[in-house]
């Protein structure tokens, strides 16, 4: 039942990403909503949700997407893999501010992906982008640590 | 399921679908979906998509009070014109007569309005409509908004299509310049939009307007695309090259007409 859930609210995301977000860009520029849930999933300690926000978004975007099939989830999966692995190498502790810094370096890198395919190459447009994530990263960071960040538990056994 | 086996099934499963893909099965789930997804991006174009336009207009009131007035003037003169014009093709009509000349062909153009349903990603220049197979639209037809052309058709489903800006990289449409005849290929990309290959013997003056040539392939000829704004070719180029400015915002397109010839 929960998967169902999770699965009916990934597709909402990706929804809105490709109806919703163009509205929201910036000389015809927004970031991409799915990305940035995945990747503070993944800094935010939701290792499976974020795995799953990643193949699953990303196979929804593909069915969208007019690029080749696949291009999407494999972006996607590749930079929570990324992200993980420098979790686990540089920051076991992360906090809002790194975190914004690492979604906004993040949707930079994924964005010069995208751009070797599309050869619509502007430095001012994939930095402006990049600082448009980190923005909205802060926000939905702040949202998952508020909501759904479960609270460490001491469990007390008496025998 | 663990984290590793998830990534394992989905790549798999990217890998099959993409090999699968070249046979063209994509065809039928991405119709479906667009059509699940058009009342949605429907709802949110009259809801969202409304919002920035009133507040730019709040913003820029004493610009829109000038750009109207400026605008009426222009009406005036372009009915003045058109009067002429109308006139001139009277007296046309009356010389092809007198000189026993051949009936041309009837152009027969149909404009079908579509609706913007779908844009994955700002540097991808292409978009989603709501109309397909199924209301006449076919592969490489023109696409204007505002009577100003903006993309061609690049695939069609049974239910929606995709379109390719021209101000894309890929996007090739054949133009004239109209007072000079120079003809060019329109190319979008990070310079904006140009005209290439305009021959070195034309004389090309800025402000004149670039129109498509309608050589070859489904988009008619004589669709504006805007006017020649600076040639930016360089000494020693074998042809010329003029940057083209138009009027139309690509980042607040809505309704758009498929043209069909």
């Amino acid at each position: 039942m929960q998967n169902i859930l999770k699965i009916t609210a990934i597709l909402i995301l990706a929804i809105l990403q490709i109806t919703l977000m163009p509205y929201f860009g910036i000389h015809g520029y927004w970031p991409n909503l799915v990305l940035l849930v995945a990747l503070i999933l993944v800094i935010a300690d939701f290792e499976m949700e974020s795995w799953l926000v990643a193949s699953a978004g990303g196979l929804i975007l593909d069915l969208a997407s007019p690029l080749y099939f696949g291009f999407n989830t494999i972006l996607l999966v590749g930079s929570v893999l990324i992200m993980k692995i420098v979790l686990i190498k540089f920051l076991t502790e992360p906090n809002v501010i790194t975190a914004s810094l690492l979604v906004g370096l993040g949707s930079i890198i994924a964005d010069c992906l995208l751009v070797l395919v599309t050869k619509n190459f502007l430095w001012t447009n994939i930095l402006a982008n990049g600082l448009y994530s980190a923005i909205i990263s802060v926000l939905l960071y702040q949202l998952i640590e508020k909501w759904f960040k479960k609270q460490p538990t001491i469990k007390l056994i008496i025998q | 399921m663990s984290r590793w086996r998830l990534v394992i099934v989905t790549l798999s499963l990217v890998f099959i679908l993409f090999v699968i893909s070249f046979f063209g099965w994509q065809k039928y789930p991405k119709n479906i979906f667009w059509a699940a997804v058009k009342p949605i991006s429907i709802g949110f174009q009259y809801s969202f998509g409304r919002f920035p336009e009133f507040f730019q207009n709040l913003f820029h009131l004493g610009q829109i009070i000038k750009q109207n007035k400026d605008l009426v003037g222009e009406n005036l003169e372009l009915q003045s014109k058109l009067a002429q014009l109308s006139e001139i093709e009277y007296e046309n009509e009356i010389l092809k007569k007198e000189l026993n000349f051949a009936q041309a062909e009837a152009t027969n153009t149909e404009f079908i309005p579509a609706a913007i349903i779908g844009r994955t990603t700002g540097f991808l220049k292409s978009m989603t409509i709501d109309k397909g197979e199924k209301d006449g639209i076919a592969k490489g037809q023109a696409v204007v908004s505002q009577g100003f052309l903006v993309g061609t058709v690049k695939t069609v489903r049974p239910d929606n299509a995709e379109i390719t800006l021209i101000t894309d990289f890929n996007s090739l449409v054949p133009t004239v310049l109209q007072n000079s005849r120079g003809t060019g290929l329109l190319r979008g990309g990070l310079q904006g939009l140009t005209v290439e290959d305009i021959p070195l013997n034309i004389e090309i003056k800025a402000g004149e307007n670039v129109v498509t040539s309608g050589l070859g392939g489904e988009i008619p000829a004589g669709l504006a695309v805007g006017k020649v704004v600076a040639t930016i070719s360089h000494q020693g180029e074998i042809f010329q090259k003029v940057t083209v400015g138009s009027p139309i915002d690509f980042s607040r397109l809505e309704v758009l007409f498929v043209v069909k010839k």
